[in-house]
C-alpha cells in the first residue's frame, strides 16, 4: 500500500463536489482515506478542513478541488472552457470500487469502444485502432495523445449517423483526463469532455464528468444522460479488473500499439512517483 | 406515449425493455435525476407527487408506478404478457410486487453505492441477497419443471418486472456469481428478440456473427 | 514426490450451456469456466492477460472466448488468436491464459490445477484438503478413483451457494461427497472467502422440486450453525 502522507498525490488539487453543491450546510468526504469536511462560508466562499487543518482549495469547472498537502502547482487550465458560447455540463459523481488510475486509464482507452459501448462510440467490424501520437508536454507534467481516430455510430447526443471521430486526449494531472472531440454542429471547434477523479481510497473512487459543449440544441438532461450512460458502461469492467490497484510493472500486463497512451500514463506516474491507487510489487 | 426516464434507472428500464420487445413505441423525455433533481421540481411533483420515475403519460393516462406501466403495456401486446389465465395473472401479480421488494434492496444497494443515496449499503445488501436466493429458487424449480421464464410458457411481465434489478444487483456490491438459474434466464431475456440494453447490462455480442465472417458473406 | 492432483466439482453440466461462460474458483483462485459451441470445456485463470479484466465476463462465439474489454479471442487451448485493435495482426503464440485441467463426469464439470507450463507452474489452486479425490491420467483426465463413486443414472438437480467455510460444510455433512434423504448425492466445492458450493444430483425416482426445498433447508441449517 502506498502511504497517503507521502505520495506526492496528496500535493495535487483533487475534486470533492460539484459547486452547485456546496451549501452553508458543512458535509463530509473522504479523500485519499481521509475525512474531509467542506462547506460554503456566509462569504460565499467554499472551505475544507480536515484533521483540524484548514486546506487549500479552488474552484473551477463547476467544481470544488481541495488539496490535502501543499499545491504543487495553479489547477491546471483548459483555455477552452474559456471559450464565449461554451456551454458546461456538470454529470454529477458515480462511485466506483476501482482504483483512480485504473479509472483514469480506461477513459484514454478507445479499443473498448466497440465491446463496451457497442453502436454508441464503436461497433464491430469497424474495432481498428490506427497508428496515433504520444507525448510529454508542459516539462513532462502532461501526457498527450493526438490524432487518435476512430470510427463511431453514434457519437455524441447530437450525432445522426455514423463519422470518423478525432480525438485528442490530455492527461494534465494524475486523476484528471480531458478529450477533446470532432464537434458537429461547428467542424472547427471540438468539444470538451472530461473526467475528474476523487481518490476515496487506493481501490474505491468518485468519478465527476465534466462537459464544455457547444451544443444550444439539447437539453440539459439529454446531455447529462449521454455522459452517465457512457460512464456507467464502463463502470462494471472497472469493477472486475485483477488486481484493482493497476499495475505499472510492464511486466505484469501486456500492451499492444493502440495502448500507447495507457503506456505513456503508466511511465508519467511511475516517473513523478504517483503510486497511490497503483500495484508497486508485482503480485 | 411519452415516457419520463432517466437512463439510469432501473425501473425506467423495466418500461423501456417491454416497449422495445412488444413494439410499442415510446417519446422518451429525459428527466436529470442526478445531479439535477429535477423529478422533485414542481411540474413533476404535480405529474407525480411520490416524486419518482418513471412516468407515463398517454393521452389523459398518467401513471407513476413502473408496476402499473408494465400493466398497461402487457395488457396492450396480448400474447401472453400479463398471463393466459386467472392462475397466471395472480401469479404475475406476485412477481410484479416482488420486484418492488428488489427496488428496496438490491435496486437501494446500487443508488447507495453508485451515486450516494442515503441508507445503510449492508443492509440493503443483506436484503437483496436474500430476494437473490428466494428468484434463485424459484427459478430452478421452473426449471426442473421444464420452465424457462418465471410464469407460463413464454416471457412475461413478470420477467421484465425481476430483470432489471438482478441484473444491476453487482452494481450494489451483490455477486450473481451463486446463481446458475438466475444466470440462465437472463440470458434467454437477454436473447429475446427486440432486446435492450442499459449501461451496466452489455451486450450479448456472442449473438453476433464474427466480423470477418460477416465479410466473408457480403 | 509432487501432491496428487486435487479435482474440484466446479458446476452442474446443465448450467453451462454450449457458447456460455461463468465464474468459479478451483480453491482460492478465481476462475472462468466455459463451453465451446461445440460443446468443449475449459477452466482457466479468470484474468485476461491484457488489462487484467475478468473473463467470465466475457463472450463465446465458436469455439474461442473473447474477452468483454477489448474482444481478445482465446482458442481452447487459451492462446490468444485475435486482437480486434489490430485486425490484420497474428498476435504472438506467447500471449495465453494459465489453465487448470476440466472434465466432465456424472452430469458434473470438474477442474483440477495443473503443474505444467500450461498452468504456468502455479499450484495456488490446489488449496488444502479440498475438493473430491485425488489423480489424474497420464492425458490429464481423472484417474478412475479421482473422483467419488457415484451411480450412472443421477440427474442435475441444483447447485446452491452456502455462507460457510468448505471444510466446515464437508465437516457437517459428513464428506466431501454426502448422500442426503430423497436420493439425493452433495458434492461440495470450497469457494474463496468462507463460502462452500453445493452441487447436488438426484436419482431418477426421486421428487426434484421436493429435493429442492429440502435443500434449501439443508442451507439454512448449515448457516445457522455456523452462526450459533
Amino acid at each position: 500500500m502506498t502511504d497517503p502522507k507521502t505520495d506526492p498525490m496528496k500535493d495535487q488539487w483533487l475534486p470533492v463536489s460539484m459547486s452547485a453543491d456546496l451549501g452553508p450546510a458543512r458535509r463530509d468526504t473522504v479523500v485519499m482515506g481521509v475525512p474531509v469536511t467542506i462547506w460554503r462560508a456566509s462569504d460565499g466562499t467554499a472551505r475544507a478542513e480536515a484533521e483540524g487543518r484548514t486546506l487549500a482549495v479552488t474552484e473551477d469547472y463547476d467544481h470544488l478541488w481541495i488539496c490535502l498537502g501543499t499545491p504543487a502547482l495553479p489547477l491546471f487550465d483548459i483555455p477552452e472552457a474559456r471559450q464565449p458560447g461554451r456551454r458546461f455540463v456538470p454529470c454529477g459523481r458515480v462511485r466506483v470500487a476501482c482504483s483512480p488510475l485504473r479509472a483514469i486509464e480506461n477513459f484514454l482507452d478507445i479499443a473498448h469502444f466497440p465491446f463496451v459501448h457497442t453502436d454508441i462510440l464503436g461497433a464491430e467490424p469497424q474495432t481498428e485502432v490506427t497508428r496515433y501520437k504520444v507525448d510529454l508536454r508542459e516539462n513532462d507534467t502532461e501526457v498527450w495523445a493526438t490524432k487518435v481516430e476512430f470510427y463511431q455510430p453514434q457519437a455524441s447526443k447530437s450525432a445522426t449517423g455514423g463519422v470518423l471521430t478525432e480525438y485528442s486526449y490530455r492527461v494534465p494531472a494524475p486523476t484528471v483526463s480531458v478529450l477533446y472531440k470532432t464537434c458537429p454542429p461547428r467542424p472547427g471547434e471540438r468539444d470538451v469532455i472530461a473526467i475528474f477523479v476523487q481518490p476515496v481510497s487506493e481501490t474505491v473512487c468518485d468519478v465527476w464528468p465534466w462537459m464544455a459543449l457547444f451544443d444550444d440544441e439539447s437539453a440539459q438532461a439529454d446531455l447529462v444522460g449521454f455522459q452517465q450512460m457512457i460512464f456507467v458502461q464502463d463502470r462494471s469492467i472497472l469493477e472486475n479488473q485483477v488486481p484493482a490497484l493497476l499495475p505499472l510493472d510492464p511486466g505484469r500486463e501486456i500492451p499492444t500499439r493502440a495502448d500507447l497512451t495507457s503506456v505513456a500514463y503508466r511511465r508519467y506516474l511511475k516517473a513523478h512517483g504517483f503510486t497511490y491507487g497503483a500495484e508497486l510489487v508485482p503480485a | 406515449m411519452i415516457l419520463h426516464d432517466w437512463i439510469l434507472s432501473p425501473n425506467c428500464y423495466k418500461v423501456r425493455l417491454l416497449a422495445a420487445l412488444t413494439g410499442q413505441p415510446l417519446t422518451l423525455r429525459a428527466v436529470n435525476v442526478h445531479p439535477g433533481r429535477d423529478h422533485l421540481s414542481d411540474s413533476y411533483l404535480a405529474l407525480n407527487p411520490a416524486g419518482t420515475l418513471p412516468i407515463l403519460e398517454d393521452g389523459d393516462l398518467v401513471l407513476g408506478d413502473s408496476a402499473a406501466i408494465l400493466t398497461l403495456l402487457g395488457a396492450r401486446a396480448g400474447a401472453g404478457w400479463s398471463g393466459q389465465t386467472p392462475e397466471d395473472t395472480a401469479r404475475i401479480a406476485g412477481w410484479l410486487a416482488f420486484a418492488q421488494d428488489l427496488s428496496g434492496s438490491a435496486g437501494q444497494a446500487r443508488a447507495i453505492d453508485m451515486i450516494g443515496a442515503p441508507g445503510s449499503l449492508p443492509e440493503a445488501q443483506a436484503r437483496g441477497r436474500a430476494h437473490l436466493r428466494r428468484l434463485e429458487q424459484a427459478l430452478a424449480e421452473r426449471a426442473l419443471a421444464g420452465g424457462t421464464f418465471l410464469v407460463g410458457e413464454t416471457p412475461s411481465i413478470a420477467d421484465i418486472a425481476c430483470f432489471p434489478h438482478v441484473m444491476l444487483a453487482p452494481d450494489g456490491g451483490l455477486s450473481l456469481a451463486p446463481y446458475p438459474a438466475i444466470r440462465l434466464w437472463s440470458r434467454a431475456v437477454r436473447a429475446l428478440p427486440g432486446f435492450i440494453e442499459m449501461p451496466g447490462i452489455h451486450r450479448l455480442h456472442e449473438l453476433s456473427p464474427e466480423p470477418e465472417m460477416e465479410t466473408e458473406l457480403r | 514426490m509432487p501432491d496428487p492432483i486435487l479435482w474440484h466439482p466446479a458446476a452442474l453440466s446443465r448450467d453451462l450451456p454450449a457458447a456460455t461462460v461463468m465464474p468459479t474458483a478451483c480453491g482460492d483462485v478465481e476462475v472462468a469456466l466455459w463451453r465451446s459451441a461445440g460443446g468443449r470445456v475449459s477452466a482457466w485463470y479468470d484474468r485476461c492477460p491484457h488489462r487484467g479484466m475478468r473473463l467470465s465476463h466475457g463472450f463465446v462465439r465458436g469455439e474461442m472466448l473473447s474477452c468483454i474489454y477489448h474482444g481478445w479471442r482465446f482458442d481452447t487451448e487459451a492462446v490468444c488468436r485475435k486482437i480486434p485493435a489490430h485486425p490484420d495482426l497474428t498476435p504472438p503464440e506467447t500471449i495465453t491464459v494459465p489453465r487448470f485441467r476440466a472434465a466432465e463426469r456424472h452430469g458434473v464439470i470438474w477442474i483440477a490445477p495443473r503443474s505444467d507450463a500450461a498452468g504456468q507452474g502455479q499450484e495456488a489452486g490446489q488449496g488444502q484438503g479440498r475438493g473430491q479425490g485425488r489423480g489424474t491420467l497420464d492425458d490429464g483426465d481423472p484417474a478412475p478413483d479421482a473422483l467419488p463413486p457415484l451411480p450412472g443414472d443421477l440427474g442435475p438437480l441444483r447447485s446452491l451457494q452456502v455462507a460457510r467455510d468448505g471444510a466446515a460444510v464437508a465437516d457437517a455433512l459428513g464428506g466431501w461427497h454426502a448422500r442426503v434423504a430423497g436420493g439425493v448425492h452433495v458434492l461440495v466445492q470450497a469457494l474463496p472467502g468462507g463460502h462452500a458450493a453445493l452441487h447436488s444430483l438426484i436419482d431418477p425416482e426421486g421428487d426434484a422440486i421436493a429435493a429442492s426445498r429440502r435443500l434449501e433447508a439443508l442451507r439454512r441449517d448449515l448457516e445457522s450453525e455456523a452462526a450459533a
